[in-house]
């Protein structure tokens, strides 16, 4: 399943990241979105989509909530306002998705 | 990170689960308010329990924190908080329930995951000795998730855990919510990080983060001299010093 994910971007305000500043940004890389079962879901993206975009787009695929996943990339939690340049993804780089966690209600004694 | 504010009316209602993206906003608020501390996601913990250890967060230099903490689930009902000291390399797993059986088995883990990650980078790191923290335990079945956070602000604040004690949850509770809240307004003003801010008045503020510990400084207070901003890298003076570890 592979799935083009339109780019719709503001370019980033003055006190936004520095670091990305100046570059081209307009090349596409592919990324694979992986869950915890090892679906996988490709996706073509360009380097400034915002990831909000992108996990939009995956929940709508995989019939998933936004609000019960988190999209994690190198141990990181991805912020939804990030882009593949920001967070230096490279072509094939992959996603992964986990369920939220909670806790705090036990019925076990840990 | 940005805490949904459905997610946050959550922690007023009283036997609520806590959900990690509360424990992560407050972690995340409690390392900007008290530097140096690198505070990992609760997910690497099931990932080890899977025998998995693929994130060894090699661009990290652990050794220019002070503190790594990482809140640990136990099965979509518990937290834990687990507290490693790179420069000492020390590590403990704090349980609010005071029970131990669960702690052996994440301190093991957490030796694996150093293992992995010594082969990968060059931070070794393979040494660790478990101690222990005097902290407070819980009792009643639903505050562990402000228990970890009381213990993780204290250990960054340099205060003892002990302080706060089972009273002082509800309270407590509402104190996360105003800090998350109150983060999520004032976010996009933003603070540096420096020690000697020289608050720029300039129209438009330029800032740049740290690719260490993540912080955010105004250009106007860090020295740019020495840095190539086109090597996409910036490593602040505190990292520089600590980690031996310019680009």
């Amino acid at each position: 399943m592979s799935d083009q994910v339109g780019q719709d971007n503001k370019p980033g305000t003055d006190c936004e990241n520095a670091k990305g500043a100046g570059s081209s940004t307009s090349e596409s890389i592919k990324i694979k979105v992986r869950d915890e079962a090892g679906m996988e879901v490709l996706f073509r993206v360009k380097m400034n989509t915002q990831m909000r975009k992108i996990k939009e787009k995956y929940c709508e695929k995989a019939e998933k909530n936004i609000t019960h996943i988190r999209f994690l990339f190198d141990g990181e939690t991805i912020n939804d306002d990030t882009t593949p340049k920001e967070l230096d993804m490279e072509p094939d780089d992959i996603i992964e998705v986990v369920s939220a966690q909670t806790g705090g209600h036990r019925t076990h004694l840990y | 990170m940005a805490v949904r504010e459905s997610t946050v009316s959550r922690l007023y209602c009283v036997g609520e689960t806590c959900g990690e993206e509360i424990i992560h906003g407050f972690l995340e608020i409690c390392s900007q308010r008290h530097p140096r501390a690198y505070i990992m996601q609760c997910f690497c913990a099931d990932k080890w329990a899977n025998d998995n250890f693929e994130w060894l967060f090699t661009k990290k230099r652990f050794t220019t924190f002070d503190w790594v903490l990482l809140p640990i689930n136990v099965d979509n009902q518990h937290w834990m908080l687990m507290v490693a000291n790179p420069r000492e390399q020390t590590i403990a797993v704090l349980n609010p329930t005071g029970a131990t059986q669960n702690i052996e088995f994440y301190l093991e883990c957490w030796r694996r995951f150093m293992r992995h990650r010594s082969d990968e980078c060059t931070e070794k790191l393979n040494d660790w000795k478990q101690v222990t923290y005097p902290i407070s335990l819980q009792h009643e079945n639903s505050s562990c998730d402000v228990f970890i956070l009381m213990y993780a602000e204290a250990i960054l604040a340099k205060k003892p855990q002990v302080i706060m004690r089972q009273q002082h949850v509800p309270m407590y509770r509402r104190y996360i919510k105003d800090c998350i809240v109150h983060n999520t307004i004032t976010a996009a003003d933003g603070r540096c990080a420096c020690s000697t801010c020289c608050q720029p008045k300039t129209r438009t503020l330029q800032w740049i983060q740290c690719d260490n510990c993540d912080l955010w400084f105004h250009f106007e207070c860090v020295d740019l001299s020495n840095v190539n901003l086109h090597l996409d890298r910036y490593y602040c003076a505190d990292c520089t010093a600590t980690g031996r570890m310019l680009p």
